[in-house]
């Protein structure tokens, strides 16, 4: 899901990196020092994450796990995806510099939502933890591809046509992150609760 | 089964990260190899070919599609045809929705005709090799590192500004 240079008009990648900007300093006021161990880990998932393939019948497609990252951190997110994404862009060359702020958009934005959305239902039962973390998994796939459709969209391609292709694209990789985001958080809130928001 | 079918017919486009296209001449050829990192080939992807025009306007001077092996070659007498000057090239991959690559070739490697077999030839292919390798460990490594050096540092940070007014005075 990561953009590439050259991809995107001049005025969607500045949109974008002011966007960014403004969540990410969000996210770093909102941040506890108490936090930072979390937010280390799971910025360092999400930093691996883009290196583990899944086969799909006859293509391979990556893990994101932006629904975990936002679902424990908030909109402490955006600090952490940005920064993983940087290191991903310097590091491996996985999407562009200049397209850095909408590629963490796409992810951070559908991931603070998603912590929103289904937080609640964390710890309750472990049924519903597992819901929450397939959900949450889900939900945040589906919005970072109608986010990247929308920046495609603004660039001058037809939206509905492309985040139809993209969203149809992603549907196998919505299911994978829905089942590996419920089977983590199920684990962790047996055996590390302090990570769960409102636990610590 | 058709909703699974048109599923995985457009997981392609699900691909991300890193799109690699790599051009070279060889023989009196322009040759592409095109694909996403180590792993798949750019299959069927559109190859766009650039140059500066006369009055430094971007121009298209060639177009075409990548084979199954996310190859594509043209001869360089093709470019002429289009109002090529000579100068360099840039080599444009469009491998779906949101991702890009490209490789510019530069005027002196042109005009020469590296035969098969040659050093240069040789340098370009480890070159090649080298773009499609997966991200080492130690990378993975060094970011990680990084990652929990910059949490340190904010931590740190946070950790002074949550101290009261005062607890350093005396």
């Amino acid at each position: 899901m990561h953009i590439s240079e050259g991809v995107l008009s001049g005025q969607v990648l500045a949109a974008g990196a002011v966007a960014a900007l403004a969540g990410t300093a969000a996210g770093l006021k909102k941040l506890d020092y108490d936090q930072m161990v979390h937010v280390a880990i799971l910025a360092s998932a999400f930093f691996v994450a883009s290196l583990i393939h899944v086969n799909i019948g006859p293509v391979s497609v990556h893990l994101i796990l932006n629904g975990i990252v936002g679902l424990l951190l908030g909109i402490a997110a955006f600090p952490a995806i940005l920064t993983a994404l940087v290191l991903q862009s310097l590091l491996f060359q996985y999407g562009g510099l200049t397209a850095l702020g909408v590629n963490a958009l796409i992810m951070a934005l559908p991931a603070v939502l998603v912590h929103y959305l289904y937080l609640p239902l964390l710890g309750k039962s472990s049924s519903l933890t597992f819901a929450a973390g397939f959900l949450s998994g889900v939900t945040a796939i589906l919005l970072s591809s109608i986010i990247l459709g929308a920046a495609l969209w603004f660039t001058d391609e037809q939206f509905l046509k492309t985040a139809a292709a993209i969203i149809s694209a992603h549907i196998p990789v919505m299911i994978i992150e829905g089942v590996v985001t419920g089977f983590c958080l199920s684990f962790l809130v047996k055996v590390y609760p302090e990570i769960i928001p409102g636990r610590r | 089964m058709t909703i699974l079918f048109f599923c995985f017919a457009f997981t392609s486009l699900a691909q991300a990260h890193k799109v690699v296209v790599f051009a070279w001449v060889e023989d009196g050829f322009i040759r592409t190899e095109s694909g996403f990192g180590s792993r798949r080939p750019a299959k069927n992807c559109e190859i766009r070919v650039y140059t500066r025009g006369k009055d430094s306007e971007n121009l298209l001077v060639h177009t075409g599609r990548t084979n199954e092996n996310g190859e594509y070659a043209f001869k360089v007498s093709d470019l002429k045809k289009s109002g090529w000057l000579g100068n360099q090239i840039e080599v444009h991959l469009s491998a779906g929705p949101g991702h890009a690559g490209q490789w510019t070739i530069p005027a002196s490697e042109l005009v020469k005709d590296y035969g098969p077999g040659s050093s240069s030839i040789e340098d370009k292919m480890a070159r090649k090799e080298d773009l499609k390798k997966d991200p080492s460990p130690l990378k993975i490594g060094i970011g990680i590192i990084l990652i929990f050096i910059l949490a340190f540092i904010i931590g740190r940070i946070k950790k002074i500004q949550k101290k009261p007014k005062g607890a350093n005075a005396g």
